[in-house]
């Protein structure tokens, strides 16, 4: 046997399925939003860490005392800034930190073109398995130059754990599916309010009609209200 | 809300609003003048006196090398090394080779373009045993074939080579983590080989160089005497274009001169000038004054004696008896000036206590009944003059606690080692180039024919000894500063002052920076001047 939703039925699916699109929409403008703008504070970061490495070590770069640089580096690397590597000015790796030293695809290669202007800085998002775990990472390179001039010294690539930008990003959506939840369930709520509230005079009007047409003309129908069903 | 409030609160937001928008209301910064281009600067020279040789191998106008030429790195004024010449330079990782890629386009203000060859002969020529320059001896040891090339046994310095045109390398004897400040001073300019070579001494009453300002001609008086120099700008400079058109520099600006406008920058001559509306700079020197002690002779042998003397010294008082009005001393809190990379301002107790001074020198058994024995300050017999006051003072101050002190004069360091009553001696040390080591080895080094305290240390030689074949620059830098805490704590002489030199610049001379190693570095590349020249 088919089923045959009622009237309130189908009003309160019809009501439910586009509160669901809504908030669903709402919930994934949210997300990305949120999602974009942790993308474009990481990279702010990445750009100003970088820079900040670059700008410790600069004297010891001048005068190659790669044994102060990999200490500042050893000291600067945490949880968070999972490697740095030195480049020179012909982009072969200079330095590079011990958790990355034996990572050929991270160390062999700057990202930096050529010619390239202090400002400029080269993003990436990559995947990489470090200290035996998946870790997703942000790469931020940018040039150093020299004080004074206008060519290029080298450069110093940071590699930045979105782990916590992840983490981050899940708990807000966990969060605003709970919101999401309670309003779709709100929703349902008053859509079934609603449609209790329209079906039921019609189908007191049904029925009287029906006793009507039955010759039951004692039979007086109660007007609640003055709107098009009362 | 009644009506008055609510106008008053929008025109309030309007006033606000129309604040934050209004040009050169918002922020505290004011506007940046723009640089005029052209004029001319008229120096009176910071020593004094005008130096009419133009070779940087021999002892000459630092201020003026620096204009005419460039080296293969320079130093900022906060004296961090950047590059000139080389654009690029790498370290080998035994510290021992340092590899410099040149500039390209870079030319002499004769047009020819600069190639390494260049380099490689104005370093030579420094080691050149004919030329006798004074700065051969910073080389002759480091750099490798330097010693067989001045003796005649090699006819080049196998450590300088041109491997092509556009790259010079240095070999070191052993590693040498100051080689680039070194590099940076002005007796390591480069200059023309084929001019140099076919003009000989005739090259350097015309010179020819890479720097910003080019040889113009000598300012002559009407007996046809030199009286000072012109530099005109190099339009072709590789750095950024100098906005002053030309440098006039001679020792014959007076005063009145300067009063006239007639002189942009002078030596702080007066005290007249003050009330001007000029602006006096003082300059950062890397000389310091000291005032050494006898360390092999008793009872300065002791350090506890040498300390209760230091606390009998004012220095401030000192410092104030040696200020002249072109000379600003300026309290030495180290023995190494802190504006050295990697020093910093120490806080030493070097304070004033005449009444400890006393129970220290009782406790080491000197009173009433068994006064000091009398002491002798030393002082060069060209600076005696110079140095009179401070002794006159030195003197009255060393009375309150007994002691004796007379003055003598000395001509060579080695009469200091026939003396045998403890003595004090003055010691005046100018920095050859930014590197602690260049004041501690030769003033304090048991085997330095300049330690005039005789001040012998095993731990600090050892540590010096080490942080000479450093090859790391943090790490010799730790050393160094290591070593300067073993002197505080042995105190063979009390740090006095560091002689400043004042300057006076008329307000229409704008971008002056003073830099960390003087005026003799003023970057005239800044400098811009608003009336016309």
């Amino acid at each position: 046997m088919l089923f045959r939703p009622t009237l309130a039925q189908r009003f309160l699916l019809s009501v439910l399925l586009l509160i669901v699109v809504l908030v669903g929409a709402i919930l994934m403008v949210i997300e990305k939003r949120e999602a974009d703008s942790s993308f474009e504070e990481a990279m702010a970061r990445g750009e100003l860490i970088a820079q900040n490495i670059a700008n410790l070590n600069l004297e010891p770069l001048f005068f190659y005392d790669l044994e102060a640089i990999k200490k500042n580096v050893e000291e600067t690397v945490d949880g968070r800034l999972l490697y740095v590597v030195f480049y020179d000015r012909f982009n072969a790796p200079l330095l590079s930190s011990e958790a990355v030293r034996d990572q050929e695809g991270i160390v062999c290669c700057s990202r930096l073109p050529a010619s390239t202007s202090p400002e400029s800085a080269f993003f990436a998002r990559l995947r990489l398995e470090l200290g035996g775990k998946a870790v997703r990472v942000l790469e931020v390179e940018r040039p150093i130059f020299a004080r004074g001039s206008s060519t290029r010294w080298g450069s110093v690539k940071v590699g930045l754990s979105l782990e916590d930008m992840h983490d981050a990003i899940r708990r807000t959506r966990l969060v605003l599916l709970l919101i999401g939840l309670a309003g779709v369930l709100a929703g349902a709520a008053g859509a079934a309010l609603l449609a209790r509230k329209l079906a039921r005079p019609l189908g007191e009007l049904v029925k009287g009609t029906d006793r009507i047409s039955r010759g039951d003309f004692s039979h007086r129908l109660a007007v609640r209200s003055h709107d098009e069903i009362g | 809300m009644s009506e008055k409030p609510r106008f008053l609160l929008l025109l309030l937001l309007g006033l606000g609003w129309l604040a934050s928008t209004a040009p050169g209301l918002s922020g505290v910064k004011g506007r940046e003048e723009k640089p005029v281009e052209g004029g001319t600067l008229r120096i009176k020279p910071f020593s004094g006196a005008l130096n009419v040789n133009l070779d940087p191998a021999r002892e000459s106008e630092t201020f003026l090398m620096e204009q005419m030429f460039d080296g293969l790195v320079r130093l900022d004024k906060d004296l961090n090394v950047t590059p000139a010449l080389a654009e690029y330079w790498t370290i080998s990782p035994d510290g021992r080779t340092y590899t410099f890629f040149l500039r390209r386009g870079v030319k002499f203000h004769n047009g020819r373009e600069l190639a390494s060859e260049d380099i490689k002969f104005s370093l030579e020529r420094l080691l050149d045993p004919k030329l006798a320059s004074p700065y051969a001896d910073l080389f002759l040891e480091r750099v490798a074939g330097a010693a067989e090339f001045r003796s005649g046994s090699a006819s080049e310095v196998s450590g300088f080579r041109s491997p092509d045109r556009r790259t010079f390398e240095i070999r070191w004897n052993r590693p040498y983590v100051s080689g680039l400040y070194l590099l940076s001073m002005p007796y390591c300019k480069a200059l023309p080989r084929d001019l140099v070579r076919s003009q000989g001494s005739d090259f350097f009453w015309k010179p020819v160089g890479t720097g910003p300002f080019r040889f113009a001609h000598w300012l002559r008086s009407p007996r046809l005497e030199v009286v000072g120099l012109r530099l005109e700008r190099n339009p072709g400079y590789f750095a950024s274009r100098p906005h002053l058109s030309a440098i006039e520099y001679s020792p014959f600006y007076t005063l009145e001169h300067f009063r006239d406008k007639e002189a942009d920058i002078i030596p702080f001559v007066s005290e007249g000038l003050s009330g001007t509306d000029c602006s006096i700079r003082d300059e950062g020197s890397l000389e310091v004054v000291l005032l050494g002690m006898s360390c092999h002779l008793a009872p300065l042998d002791k350090p506890a004696v040498r300390r209760a003397l230091a606390m009998a010294v004012d220095r401030g008082r000192i410092a104030r008896v040696s200020t002249t009005s072109e000379s600003l001393p300026q309290l030495l809190q180290s023995f190494v000036p802190p504006r050295l990379p990697g020093f910093f301002p120490a806080d030493e107790d070097w304070r004033t206590d005449i009444a400890e001074a006393r129970i220290l020198m009782e406790r080491e058994g000197f009173s009433g009944r068994k006064p000091f024995p009398p002491l002798a300050l030393f002082v060069r017999a060209d600076r005696r003059e110079a140095a009179y006051r401070l002794y006159r003072e030195l003197r009255d101050q060393l009375r309150d606690l007994g002691i004796r002190l007379s003055l003598r004069t000395y001509r060579r360091d080695g009469e200091l080692q026939a003396v045998r009553n403890p003595y004090l001696v003055l010691i005046e040390k100018r920095l050859e180039f930014p590197d602690a080591d260049g004041l501690l080895r030769p003033l304090f080094h048991s085997r330095s024919a300049q330690n005039l305290t005789r001040y012998a240390s095993p731990r600090f030689d050892k540590i010096l000894d080490e942080a000479d074949v450093e090859r790391s620059w943090s790490g010799r830098l730790e050393m160094l500063r290591k070593a300067e805490r073993l002197l505080a704590a042995d105190l063979p002489g009390l740090p006095l002052f560091s002689p400043a030199k004042r300057m006076a610049i008329q307000p229409h001379v704008r971008g002056v920076e003073v830099p960390a190693l003087g005026f003799s570095y003023l970057n005239t590349l800044k400098i811009w001047v608003r009336k016309r020249g």
